[in-house]
């Protein structure tokens, strides 16, 4: 049905575009980056803080009323305690971030 | 707690699933695999580097969006991606009015110079992407995603939204049309001698 030298022709200049490698540019890569953090599911900003403070041995370290300070004003105070549809995983507690935080303590003020 | 993580081992599927629970690494990954075929899906379907660029990044938002409510196996992320990017594409295009179908196909300029050495690859390459830009829209579509890409035409029909035939036709007739507008510089472009 169609002609065999065109295809052949026309086929050529397709490998010739297929060929050519051009990348995205980099701020275009930035952007899409930059997106997908702010796209990124608020509850999981709490595994953030954690590395942040070095993971689990040192954030144990520190004073529970402080560390407990600094999550809450961190963490915005709805999502401490936010059930989303699914019933389940819906949110870190408290008592994730601070192991024994339930348990009855001094606090300082 | 961190999940071993080997990024090039993970499909598609995994990598999104894996951001939509916290996984900045996962983003970067998916960037890597997917911006650029969809930038370079844009680029050659509008024809214009500025609109590609926002094309790209705003079919790779609805994608980070999408993820918390992606279910794996159901359909493949490629696949939704591009549908994505291409139905962007035919948005901006017929929003600037430069989609409309065209009855017939543009006939080749009559001032074919006429060299004798043939062009390098890049001219060939920049050749056919202007010729492209001649064609009907959802014609370049299909041939991009076809010839460009090396896409199945089953992919393409769901990228699409039209059957296999209907690829089939548009990709034929796509090519017929490029072979008439290239018609005029043949000998420049080193095009037939094969």
């Amino acid at each position: 049905m169609t002609d065999d030298r065109r295809d052949d022709g026309l086929e050529a200049m397709f490998a010739a575009a297929r060929s050519r490698d051009d990348r995205p540019p980099g701020a275009l890569v930035a952007r899409v980056l930059e997106d997908a953090g702010a796209a990124q599911p608020r509850r999981h900003r709490a595994a953030e803080l954690l590395r942040a403070l070095g993971g689990w041995p040192s954030a144990a370290g520190l004073a529970a009323a402080s560390l407990a300070g600094l999550a809450i004003g961190f963490i915005a105070p709805e999502a401490v305690l936010v059930f989303d549809a699914a019933g389940v995983e819906s949110g870190y507690d408290l008592t994730d971030l601070l192991p024994g935080y339930g348990a009855p303590v001094a606090f300082d003020g | 707690m961190q999940m071993p993580f080997d990024a090039g081992e993970m499909s598609d599927d995994a990598l999104l699933v894996a951001y939509g629970r916290g996984d900045g690494r996962a983003a970067r990954v998916l960037t890597d695999r997917l911006l650029p075929p969809v930038w370079r899906i844009a680029r050659r379907i509008l024809g214009d580097d500025a609109e590609a660029e926002d094309v790209a990044q705003d079919a790779m938002l609805r994608l980070w969006r999408i993820a918390p409510d992606w279910r794996p196996g159901e359909a493949k992320v490629m696949t939704w991606l591009y549908r994505v990017t291409v139905n962007l594409c035919t948005d901006r295009l017929r929003r600037s009015g430069r989609g409309v179908a065209l009855d017939a196909v543009a006939e080749p300029e009559d001032d074919a110079p006429a060299a004798s050495d043939r062009m390098v690859e890049a001219d060939r390459a920049a050749a056919l992407e202007a010729a492209l830009l001649d064609l009907p829209e959802r014609q370049r579509q299909a041939v991009v995603l076809r010839h460009l890409e090396g896409l199945t035409n089953p992919e393409i029909a769901e990228i699409m939204e039209i059957g296999v035939e209907a690829v089939e036709s548009l990709t034929a007739r796509g090519k017929r049309g490029l072979a008439a507008l290239l018609a005029g510089r043949k000998e420049e472009l080193g095009y037939g001698d094969d």
